[in-house]
């Protein structure tokens, strides 16, 4: 006779199944961005209540020992109703914890997506530590553009790390909207605030090399600074002066400074470097860290402090010169020129790059050879890519310069252009999708958070919008599909680039 | 332990075990919610990876039981086992017919303490031992616990009219 468990294993309705993804639980696990933003514990428990309790006892015996307990559970719930019913004004920007975050700690160096909020987080205490007073002004100093709306648009939370030669310094997260600034997060960047509105902006995609920053009014004073993660301790940095330089800067007139680390960052203030000097660059960083071991970085482009994160070069003019027209590339510059300004080339290929180098070199058109492609967008209606060819191929590897090529190919039709990667602000080129409408698309550089378009159509504009259209940048690229319900024009006007810390954005040549 | 060791065991943890806990859960709830229930289950053990046990397995179903729990009674549904995997649609089959239900329907008009202990053995593949952990109860208390719990179930399969054989001693049902 069979047994009865036997029979009851029999009739499993679940035999075995597949593992869910483990995205939910990132997902989940990162949700609480603003809580961990605003101090609330994070040991695992909401509320200091345990997900499994505990074993209870008996009513009479828990008695008058439970009543503290049972007045702070009733504090515990008014709190909680005010927090969910109170003002929500230092609450993340929409969409920014219902999204599916990119899964999974560390960066995927295959999209070249940004990280998620956790493996942000978890190689960055400062991120970590409760707000203070100084952190929720920094989050409205790094505030950036007017919205469609007429809003302000706020990163996801930040941290004011310190001051240095009384530059503000600042860690600034923003989540990464999947379709410009309306689609649901699906990771996370950071950027590191330095200096005053219109200059001394700077980008920090996780620096390892350090970077310059300078007032600009008042008494005049630089600092070299570097983010670093968990553990380290000290940085080192080795200066060199450039040989064809005059009047090179020596921070403190030394080769080699060491600095140590404190809220992740790295500062080294100099009292005064002289407008027109070159600034000495650094050309080995080394890291001591707290477990005794250390780890030296001597090329900028190559050193990534975390699988897949991009290195930060160093040395950045102010926005509004580095964006002037005619202030670019156009005899080539030096890979380490764009692999700087353009987070794209800063990952390794991936399947998509490769099917896109296979389009471009099939292009005789094409001007140059392409030595490195990048796809920016991969959507099912058009592949849009970059190239990078050199103008001097015979050249030794140091001296060769490059231009940047972005190139559109049409997937149902297999129709490709090409244009050149100018600098400045640009209008958007488009991929026609036939009837359908178009792919109107931008690629911009890596400190270009937003663009707005404003589209001009007469009759049958369908889906077009008639106001501004604010698009986040993603992975150096923001776009718009366009979608007209008739047979119509339209054009696009009024295109303005938003860099963080400046409230006015930079606007095209009319 | 750091934050990124803290999710890097979980990964671990999550490969190893995330089928079972969703299994567990997909033969008690709705697919949407038994994937629900699982994150949840892996967002505890992550907040409390310092607490899981070498064999996690017990641990994390005994979690996956709380979760469900709440889960129950935040909703308030009680909707009878046979409804709850049918529910289920494409993991639940059907080879037994009738005896298949009937065997059904009695696991569910057992107490929610029999039938778990039950289904977490017979389901989810326990030996008593892991059982006990699961349940969080003495291995002694499971035995005599799953001896009474056989017994009422093969009492319910006869009062559907399906025979079944009520043979073991509590030592037995340990055995």
């Amino acid at each position: 006779m069979t047994d009865l468990l036997d029979r009851l294993a029999d009739v499993n309705p679940v035999p075995r199944c597949d593992p869910p993804s483990i995205d939910d639980v990132w997902r989940k696990l990162d949700a609480p961005a603003d809580e961990l933003a605003e101090g609330l514990p994070h040991d695992g428990r909401v509320g200091g209540r345990s997900p499994i309790p505990t074993r209870r006892g008996g009513l009479l015996r828990r008695g008058v020992r439970t009543l503290p307990a049972l007045a702070g559970v009733a504090v515990c719930l008014v709190v909680v109703i005010v927090a969910v019913t109170g003002p929500r004004s230092h609450r993340a920007p929409s969409g920014g914890g219902g999204g599916a975050v990119h899964s999974g700690p560390g960066w995927n160096a295959t999209d070249g997506r940004g990280p998620s909020l956790s493996a942000l987080m978890a190689h960055f205490a400062v991120l970590r530590r409760p707000p203070t007073a100084a952190d929720r002004a920094a989050r409205r100093e790094n505030a950036f553009g007017v919205g469609t709306a007429g809003k302000t648009e706020y990163p996801t939370f930040a941290r004011h790390a310190g001051d240095a030669n009384g530059i503000p310094i600042d860690f600034v997260v923003d989540a990464d909207h999947r379709h410009g600034a309306t689609g649901p997060v699906v990771s996370y960047s950071m950027s590191i605030g330095a200096g005053e509105e219109g200059l001394n902006y700077i980008e920090g995609n996780y620096t390892i090399f350090p970077t310059v920053v300078s007032t600009a009014s008042g008494p005049q004073s630089s600092e070299y600074l570097s983010a670093v993660p968990d553990g380290v301790r000290t940085v080192t940095w080795r200066f060199a002066c450039p040989t064809s330089a005059r009047g090179c800067v020596l921070p403190a007139g030394r080769h080699t400074v060491s600095v140590p680390v404190r809220h992740n960052l790295a500062v080294y203030a100099v009292p005064r470097l002289n407008p027109g000097t070159f600034d000495a660059d650094a050309v080995s960083v080394t890291w001591d860290r707290d477990d005794g071991t250390s780890t030296t970085f001597t090329d900028q482009n190559t050193a990534v402090p975390f699988a897949g994160a991009p290195a930060q070069p160093a040395g950045r003019t102010a926005p509004a010169q580095r964006y002037a027209a005619g202030n670019g590339p156009s005899a080539g510059e030096p890979l380490t020129y764009w692999r700087s300004r353009y987070g794209v080339f800063r990952r390794p290929q991936d399947a998509r790059d490769r099917l896109a180098v296979a389009k471009a070199e099939s292009a005789k058109t094409a001007p140059f050879v392409p030595s490195l492609t990048r796809v920016v967008l991969d959507t099912d209606h058009a592949l849009v890519f970059i190239t990078l060819g050199s103008v001097n191929p015979a050249a030794g590897v140091a001296d060769r310069r490059y231009v940047a090529t972005v190139w559109a190919a049409a997937l149902p039709t297999g129709s490709m252009q090409w244009n050149d990667l100018t600098p400045g602000v640009q209008q958007p080129s488009d991929v026609i999708l036939g009837s359908t409408g178009s792919i109107d698309y931008s690629v911009v550089p890596d400190d270009v958070t937003k663009v707005s378009w404003q589209y001009k159509c007469t009759g049958g504009c369908g889906e077009i919008p008639s106001s501004p259209l604010m698009l986040r940048a993603h992975s150096n690229v923001a776009y718009f599909i366009a979608t007209p319900s008739g047979n119509t024009s339209w054009s696009v006007a009024n295109v303005a680039w938003y860099l963080r810390g400046r409230t006015k954005p930079l606007r095209a040549e009319p | 332990m750091r934050d990124v060791d803290r999710r890097r065991q979980l990964e671990l943890l999550f490969d190893e075990h995330a089928a079972a806990v969703r299994a567990y859960a997909l033969r008690r709830i709705d697919p949407a919610s038994a994937d629900d229930t699982v994150s949840e289950v892996f967002v505890v053990a992550c907040r409390r990876i310092d607490e899981v046990p070498a064999d996690a397995l017990p641990w994390l179903l005994a979690c996956a039981r709380r979760v469900l729990a709440n889960q129950y009674r935040g909703a308030r549904r009680r909707v009878a086992l046979v409804d709850r995997l049918s529910v289920a649609g494409d993991v639940v089959t059907r080879p037994d017919g009738e005896d298949r239900e009937a065997l059904l329907r009695a696991l569910d008009s057992l107490s929610e303490g029999d039938r778990e202990l039950l289904m977490m053995i017979a389901w989810e593949g326990l030996d008593p031992a892991r059982a006990a952990a699961a349940l969080e109860c003495s291995r002694a208390t499971l035995a005599v616990r799953l001896h009474r719990a056989r017994r009422r179930l093969g009492a319910a399969l006869e009062e559907v009219g399906v025979s079944s054989p009520i043979t073991s001693t509590p030592m037995e049902a340990v055995k």
